[in-house]
């Protein structure tokens, strides 16, 4: 019961948001999956600042900042919503339709969204059964990221204990968005409470189903492939192991997904605060694994230069208030990363520069295990012929793929995987076919539900001028 | 092109519909398999001495346990995460409390008598120690 408090406040919050960058013109449905994407993000942050940076591990501080952003926010929606707005909308003009006085945004519901909320009903029973079969999650839960958690919730100042050089084996360097999440929803309860991280993980798993379905239906106007798209992803028995793991691996796919979708969402109805809400998930995934932070780093840097005026094809040299915004937001939401790096992070103790080493270079067989792995798991049974069909659609999608805002997609992706594997290159710490056969598959399958929406708005069918 | 279009999308049908019936079987299998034990049970057995740490910061974690061995450290891992927020300082004796995982209950208590530590409780071959010079 009191998690679904949890729920529905960090709901509220995201929702709240959400709205008010939008002005109502996003899709109930959508604008409830973002919000409490978004949600948790906040009460993540937020248990982070008040228990770690101010010390505070009184369980009604954390609880009680996120309770008084939300009445704040009512306050500021219902402001907004109280200045005249036009009563009518063109569904036909979405670029340029007023925004609508419903509160939850578009509220059309047709047998097409039942048949989409049935169908993430219907994933939820096996992640619910395999969560319930493996409580504690994967060996990573209960070694690294619940572990964290449980230091800061029980161990209260004492908590940096899971930060020294004993804890090694735990990624101390790691980020902490995933464990401070639990950690509020723990602070809401009173208690520990091992259900929290089992129930967060489903969460979190059908947010990124819903996003990828009723996301690439918004973008596609295409219900079946929308559909399609959720199952492959979600169904995945190998995947479904994965996201009731309660590893921050599915909170960085979640944040990686909802940041394109609402970069994408932005351009098509013209809503440039949703570029916002892009680079502010982008933020949030950087606190999420150190591969996190490097994604979000990419991914925006990429995506600024995309948002950069031009002129001649050429960045101009002054830029638009746009850009500023954007990275004022970024930052704000990337603060915590930020801090915890610089003023908590521990040096890591798993690496030696192989290019510098002696001992342990990187060597030409390194490079070429690193070159042959992972084709070797791309083919894999355990996929399901995941990247076979995957491969299938990027040759079917042809050039649109590499254009606009697909084509930042795909040079996201591109770098970031280039950025992995070097470094599984340089860190000779690891032998590297053990490091590959238990880390490589999590990265990849961290990008899937993107890769799946790549694809998706590739074989979109062009629409044929009137 | 179009053929082609229609192929790949009857594949994802098929595809789609192979992993909900694989998802369902072993959805299926994990509801009927109630005999396994799951690897993170190794940590159940030292559920209760988190009461008796309670106000105790640093205990010792005693094993001649080979710790390469997945099960040898996964145990040690799980009794980390059951008894925080003490911290179990690895194969170090000098703390009041010392929990003793070793081979074989005998091979514990050769090892507590060895560093002069007096057994106190013990669970399924995992024994407790106290060590009355222990910091």
């Amino acid at each position: 019961m009191i998690y679904l408090i949890g729920i529905c406040i960090s709901l509220a919050i995201g929702f709240l948001v959400i709205r008010l960058l939008t002005a109502g013109r996003l899709h109930l449905i959508l604008n409830i999956l973002l919000g409490l994407a978004l949600g948790l993000g906040i009460v993540g942050t937020t248990a982070f600042y008040i228990h770690l940076i101010f010390n505070q591990f009184n369980r009604w501080m954390p609880v009680g900042i996120v309770v008084l952003l939300l009445v704040y926010l009512s306050f500021l929606n219902k402001k907004r919503m109280s200045f005249p707005r036009a009563l009518s909308r063109n569904p036909k003009n979405k670029k340029t339709g007023p925004p609508i006085k419903t509160f939850g945004g578009d509220m059309t519901f047709t047998h097409a969204h039942a048949w989409g909320l049935l169908t993430l009903g219907v994933l939820a029973v096996p992640l619910a059964i395999s969560a319930h079969h493996f409580p504690l999650g994967g060996w990573d839960a209960w070694s690294c990221w619940n572990l964290k958690a449980k230091f800061i919730f029980l161990a209260h100042e004492n908590w940096k204990d899971v930060l020294t050089p004993g804890f090694s084996r735990s990624n101390t360097q790691y980020p902490l968005l995933w464990p401070l999440i639990n950690v509020w929803f723990w602070d809401l309860g009173g208690r520990f409470d091992q259900a929290v991280p089992m129930l967060n993980s489903i969460v979190i798993a059908l947010l990124t189903a819903g996003i990828l379905l009723f996301g690439l239906w918004e973008l596609t106007g295409i219900f079946l492939t929308s559909i399609l798209a959720a199952v492959i992803v979600t169904a995945l028995p190998f995947g479904i192991i994965l996201l009731i793991s309660q590893y921050s691996d599915s909170l960085l796919g979640l944040y990686l997904l909802s940041s394109f979708v609402c970069l994408l969402l932005a351009e098509k109805y013209g809503l440039p605060k949703l570029k916002i809400l892009s680079v502010v998930f982008l933020g949030l995934m950087s606190f999420t694994k150190t591969e996190g932070l490097v994604a979000a780093g990419i991914v925006f840097l990429i995506i600024s230069w995309h948002e950069c005026p031009r002129k001649n094809g050429f960045p101009t040299k002054t830029f638009g208030n746009d850009i500023g915004k954007l990275v004022l937001w970024f930052m704000i939401a990337a603060l915590p990363t930020l801090i915890f790096t610089l003023a908590f992070a521990p040096h890591t103790q798993n690496f030696i520069n192989g290019l510098a080493s002696t001992e342990k270079p990187t060597d030409w067989a390194r490079i070429s295990v690193i070159l042959v792995y992972p084709w070797l798991e791309l083919i894999s049974g355990k996929w399901n012929g995941f990247w076979i069909l995957a491969l299938g659609g990027i040759l079917l999608a042809g050039k649109k793929l590499w254009h606009s805002t697909l084509g930042v997609m795909a040079l996201s992706l591109i770098l970031y995987l280039a950025v992995v594997m070097a470094y599984y290159a340089v860190n000779t710490y690891f032998e590297i076919g053990w490091w590959l056969e238990n880390t490589l598959s999590r990265i990849l399958f961290a990008l899937v539900p993107t890769i799946a929406l790549w694809i998706g708005l590739g074989l979109k069918p062009e629409t044929k001028a009137a | 092109m179009g053929k082609l279009k229609i192929v790949f999308f009857i594949c994802l049908i098929l595809a789609a519909v192979f992993d909900l019936f694989a998802a369902s079987i072993q959805a299926v299998a994990q509801l009927n398999d109630r005999n396994s034990i799951p690897l993170h049970s190794l940590g159940f057995q030292f559920i209760g001495l988190e009461n008796l740490f309670k106000d105790v910061r640093t205990v010792g974690y005693y094993t001649d346990k080979d710790l390469d061995q997945p099960l040898a450290i996964a145990q040690f891992e799980q009794a980390q995460y059951m008894l925080v927020p003490t911290v179990l300082d690895l194969n170090n004796t000098q703390y009041h409390w010392v929990i003793f995982d070793c081979t074989s209950p005998q091979a514990a208590m050769e090892a507590i008598k060895k560093f002069g530590l007096t057994p106190v409780k013990a669970n399924h071959g995992i024994i407790l120690a106290f060590n009355p010079n222990g910091v």
